[in-house]
């Protein structure tokens, strides 16, 4: 040992300990704490600005407009949003109620949010390490987007289970201006797009009313009931999901077919995030099995001991696949 | 068929979203090289919404037009789609040629709708592979099986998932979920 010490010179034993901290936090290194504090102002910009704006959806091979109007205020944060091309659809979240009404299909929906990944998300940036041991993330110079000057973001995935993503903000106020999620090639699959974007002093609550009226229109209410420690969310285990996405909530549905309960797992790396169902195959009632995609929502079902399991998530088509393969039934 | 003419008809397929990825490059090209082009495509655009009965009318500002341009000005890669649909008019195969058509062909392959269907059979006819223990991803491989449209039921089965799904689970952008809740046409999935 006294050998050792005195072969170590203070400048050796120096770079000895910086290659140590270098190797332990390479996972940090190349991501740019300040790529991340980013993030999190547009995290609350987002919540905390009064705006509205019109913004393009591309997704599917279509472009979609829709308008924008968000008000923050005592009672937290509440938008709408309303579709400006086809049959007219609107989206309004009153704190984490969220209503949808479908012209086309003369159907509310009312649903509550769950706030898993919101809370990760909020986290932001003191969970930094968590964060970066998936994505990358960098500043990627400036741009403008509907007139504003906006700082480029480019968060890229460690691996082949997570989309990459671009996020322009606004340089002034933090607002997303601009996003795409980009698939494993680099090819933007889910973009969104402000066309123009004011922030105002305030949002008349009277803009965030629904225009349709909603008569003769059929009402589903998603009552879930959370599921954490109950014997079915006991019974049920996704036994082997790509690293880091872990469950933010267990609940039970009862609305979503045909009132047969649906047991819903939740997981997320902090990103993205992953939906399981899993409901009670009837004798004689059609299962399904294989893929399909929404935009960059990928879907697969498999059947696990006479249930049909259905896993959802903004993920690559291998990840919703490992995951509904490794779902287990785990008798108690 | 003079170039415009053939532009003409590819940006209806745009307008009406049956375009690939491939022709989507090529008529935003187009687009953007020629600027009566561009004038047409606003104007489709506001034709064919103004058809689907689509515009509230306190949006049909005359500024509207100008904005989607402004966009279409700024980003043209804003339009890149990753879905290859399979519908290809005449008119954007023509525009596409052959050697793109191939390529066409091959991703088409991969989009081929994998869903299955069984009614009461036993989940093990299902070639399931034992899920990876390390994280591999292994390419889903796209096996020969019934193509056809799935049945009513099962779509809106798939339907009400996604609308939950977006509905519940919030990604690190806040209003995408919504976005796809709004711009989500009936069978816009497993399409």
């Amino acid at each position: 040992m006294a050998v050792l010490h005195h072969c170590l010179s203070p400048l050796s034993f120096a770079r000895v300990c910086a290659l140590l901290i270098v190797s332990s936090s390479a996972c940090a290194a190349d991501s740019d704490p300040a790529a991340l504090s980013l993030l999190k102002a547009m995290h609350d910009a987002g919540r905390q600005l009064n705006y509205q704006g019109t913004f393009v959806y591309v997704n599917n091979g279509k472009m979609e407009s829709m308008q924008i109007y968000h008000r923050a205020d005592a009672k937290g944060d509440h938008d709408r949003m309303v579709h400006l091309n086809g049959s007219t659809r609107e989206v309004i979240r009153d704190g984490d109620k969220v209503t949808c009404i479908l012209s086309d299909k003369k159907s509310v929906h009312v649903s509550r949010l769950d706030d898993g990944a919101q809370r990760i998300l909020s986290a932001l940036p003191s969970n930094f390490s968590e964060f970066t041991q998936y994505y990358t993330f960098m500043l990627a110079g400036q741009d403008r987007v509907a007139g504003r000057v906006t700082k480029v973001v480019h968060v890229d995935p460690r691996d082949k289970f997570r989309y990459g993503y671009r996020f322009w903000l606004d340089a002034e106020n933090g607002l997303l201006l601009k996003s795409q999620v980009l698939a494993e090639d680099g090819v933007p699959i889910e973009q969104l797009m402000f066309t123009s974007i004011e922030v105002v002093r305030e949002i008349s609550p009277e803009l965030l009313k629904p225009e349709l009226k909603g008569e003769h229109y059929t009402l589903t209410e998603d009552k879930s009931e959370e599921d954490v420690g109950s014997a079915v969310a006991l019974n049920w285990r996704v036994a082997n999901p790509p690293l880091g996405f872990l469950s933010t909530g267990h609940k039970t549905r009862h609305v979503l077919t045909g009132g047969v309960p649906t047991h819903h797992i939740i997981l997320s790396d902090g990103l993205a995030s992953v939906s399981v169902y899993i409901e009670k195959l009837d004798a004689g009632k059609k299962r399904f099995v294989g893929s399909s995609y929404m935009g960059a929502v990928n879907i697969h079902g498999v059947v696990v001991d006479e249930h049909q399991v259905t896993v959802v998530g903004e993920v690559p088509a291998a990840t919703v696949k490992m995951v509904a393969d490794s779902i287990q039934f785990v008798k108690q | 068929m003079t170039e415009t003419a053939m532009n003409g008809e590819a940006l209806s397929a745009l307008v009406d979203g049956e375009l690939n990825e491939v022709e989507y490059g090529n008529i935003l090209d187009a687009i953007n090289r020629e600027p009566e082009l561009k004038q047409r495509w606003v104007r489709y655009h506001i034709a064919a919404d103004a058809l689907k009965k689509g515009l509230p009318p306190a949006l049909l500002k005359p500024d509207f037009a100008a904005r989607v341009m402004q966009a279409v000005e700024a980003e043209p890669t804003i339009l890149a789609p990753r879905n290859i649909t399979q519908k290809i008019s005449p008119a954007a195969k023509q525009l596409a040629g052959l050697a793109i058509a191939a390529s066409v062909t091959a991703v088409a392959v991969l989009s081929v709708q994998t869903w299955r269907l069984q009614a009461g059979a036993e989940p093990a006819a299902i070639a399931q592979v034992a899920p990876p223990v390390v994280n591999v991803v292994r390419p889903i491989t796209a096996v020969a099986v019934d193509n056809a449209p799935l049945p009513a039921h099962v779509q809106s089965q798939i339907n009400q998932y996604l609308l939950s799904h977006n509905q519940n689970a919030l990604a690190a952008q806040r209003m995408l979920p919504y976005a796809r809740i709004v711009g989500f046409a009936s069978g816009d999935a497993a399409e």
